[in-house]
């Protein structure tokens, strides 16, 4: 959460609990202000964000925050409402309703009753999985929140930012079988997209202790050599070989020209067609598509 | 700069049935006319024509046409005076996409737009409605607990539009803004 948007959940926690105080509050919306507010600061409140903390916690202390708890359908409708959205509702719209469920979320949470939403944003997260399409735009704000407003573990929000954030992930095309492994069991040529090597990395500003990821898509591997796409210095890709024995690479039967990078490492270009790369009695086939 | 909505018919229908017409946005707070809303509304569902995947259904008869019409006319009314509002009190929510920004109007509409030179073109409108505020309470004389659910509508379109804007670049809007605005309207 921005410095900005802090402060304006923080100052609406305090309109809010000035309305309690003067008897016309709802003393759930203190609870999802506070639970937000709580995300935001993690430990580390200034001290009128620790005041207003302090001041509704008692509140749930006293059990008043639980005198309108949602009813447990709550997070279902929003669910349902999720499953009724087309194509042509705007990302807002969108955006709104995951923010709909989110506040109940963080507002459950904040009461000690968040097992009362978890069902539905499984639920939630599964609908985002399933047409990731819809939800695909809004994947950087959700990398933003968990980076910047991350619900703690045991908040089932974390469960809907986290399928947001993943939407970004392309759908690659498969052929059957679909699985790598068996058409490698079947004796099948693996099937390589060209595009692959276009692809831009995700971005997950919540994941800060990822490997570096590598500069090239590894396509197999076996005794003595590996195999991976990469690219050129214009951008066009290229199959990248390592080895330990001397490598032969033949397209359509036909010998390809390798270029020697360093010992045991050699590039060619990846143009569409069958391929198979030889090195020593291992043979490994597979297909590039564009 | 001048709004326009250049969505298809099909697409009016369903911002009118699934917003306007829809009773948990409550947009007669923002008209100020119950009974004409009202009206609408029964004609509505008198001829099953308030569901907003079946579109199809307000073009059966005349008067649920007129009905959508005019609830198109006022909706889209409110946008202008809505983004006007957001406008003059610094209720301005860029987004990250470029010229897509939320606007919150008085009462807390929201107002999706996207800028096209000196235009502006409408993407979407709509109240945030905080479902989990939503519970079978049935304030009869109570003015001041519908007050305060206004207040909470309004506070929540703030949020959720700063929230939403937290990776544009602009200025967020100012705190206390929501009830500020429901004070000038009262």
């Amino acid at each position: 959460m921005t410095r900005q948007n802090r402060r304006v959940v923080a100052a609406q926690l305090g309109e809010s609990l000035s309305a309690l105080r003067a008897g016309v509050g709802d003393p759930f919306e203190i609870a999802v202000l506070a639970g937000l507010l709580q995300r935001a600061v993690g430990t580390a409140p200034d001290t009128s964000e620790a005041g207003t903390l302090v001041e509704a916690r008692q509140l749930w202390d006293t059990g008043t925050l639980l005198s309108t708890v949602p009813p447990d359908d709550a997070g279902n409708a929003i669910v349902d409402r999720l499953c009724a959205l087309q194509d042509d509702d705007s990302e807002e719209e969108r955006a709104d309703l995951l923010q709909d469920l989110d506040e109940l979320c963080a507002g459950l949470s904040f009461i000690g009753q968040s097992d009362r939403c978890r069902h539905a944003a499984r639920e939630a997260a599964g609908v985002i999985r399933a047409f990731p399409v819809l939800f695909r735009p809004l994947a950087g704000w959700a990398s933003r929140i968990l980076a910047d407003e991350p619900p703690s573990a045991g908040d089932p929000a974390r469960l809907v930012w986290q399928a947001l954030e993943a939407s970004q992930f392309p759908e690659l095309p498969v052929s059957a079988p679909a699985c790598d492994d068996a058409r490698r069991r079947l004796g099948l040529p693996l099937v390589i997209r060209r595009s692959l090597v276009g692809l831009a990395p995700p971005v997950l500003l919540a994941a800060s202790e990822l490997p570096t990821p590598p500069a090239l898509l590894p396509l197999g591997h076996g005794p003595g050599y590996e195999l991976g796409l990469g690219e050129l210095a214009d951008g066009q890709p290229a199959l990248l070989m390592t080895s330990t024995a001397p490598v032969q690479l033949l397209r359509s039967g036909l010998e390809v020209a390798l270029e020697h990078l360093a010992p045991g490492f050699d590039r060619a270009p990846a143009i569409a067609g069958e391929y198979q790369l030889r090195v020593g009695d291992a043979v490994f086939a597979f297909e590039i598509v564009d | 700069m001048s709004l326009y909505d250049n969505s298809s018919r099909e697409k009016q229908v369903r911002h009118v049935l699934k917003h306007f017409f829809c009773v948990a946005e409550r947009y007669w707070d923002l008209t100020g006319d119950l009974a004409s809303w009202l009206a609408r509304w029964r004609i509505l569902q008198a001829a099953d024509a308030l569901d907003p995947n079946r579109t199809e259904r307000v073009e059966r008869a005349l008067s649920s046409r007129h009905a959508v019409d005019s609830g198109f006319t006022e909706w889209f009314g409110l946008a202008e005076r809505g983004l006007r509002e957001g406008q003059q009190a610094g209720q301005d929510f860029p987004l990250e996409e470029p010229g897509k920004r939320i606007y919150v109007g008085v009462g807390g509409l929201l107002i999706v737009v996207l800028e096209r030179g000196n235009d502006e073109i409408l993407l979407s409108s709509y109240r945030a409605v905080p479902s989990w505020a939503r519970r079978s309470r049935e304030p009869v004389g109570s003015a001041s607990v519908w007050e305060e659910e206004a207040f909470i509508m309004a506070r929540t379109a703030v949020r959720r539009a700063a929230r939403r804007a937290s990776i544009g670049t602009g200025p967020v809007a100012g705190t206390f803004a929501s009830r500020l605005d429901m004070e000038s309207r009262s």
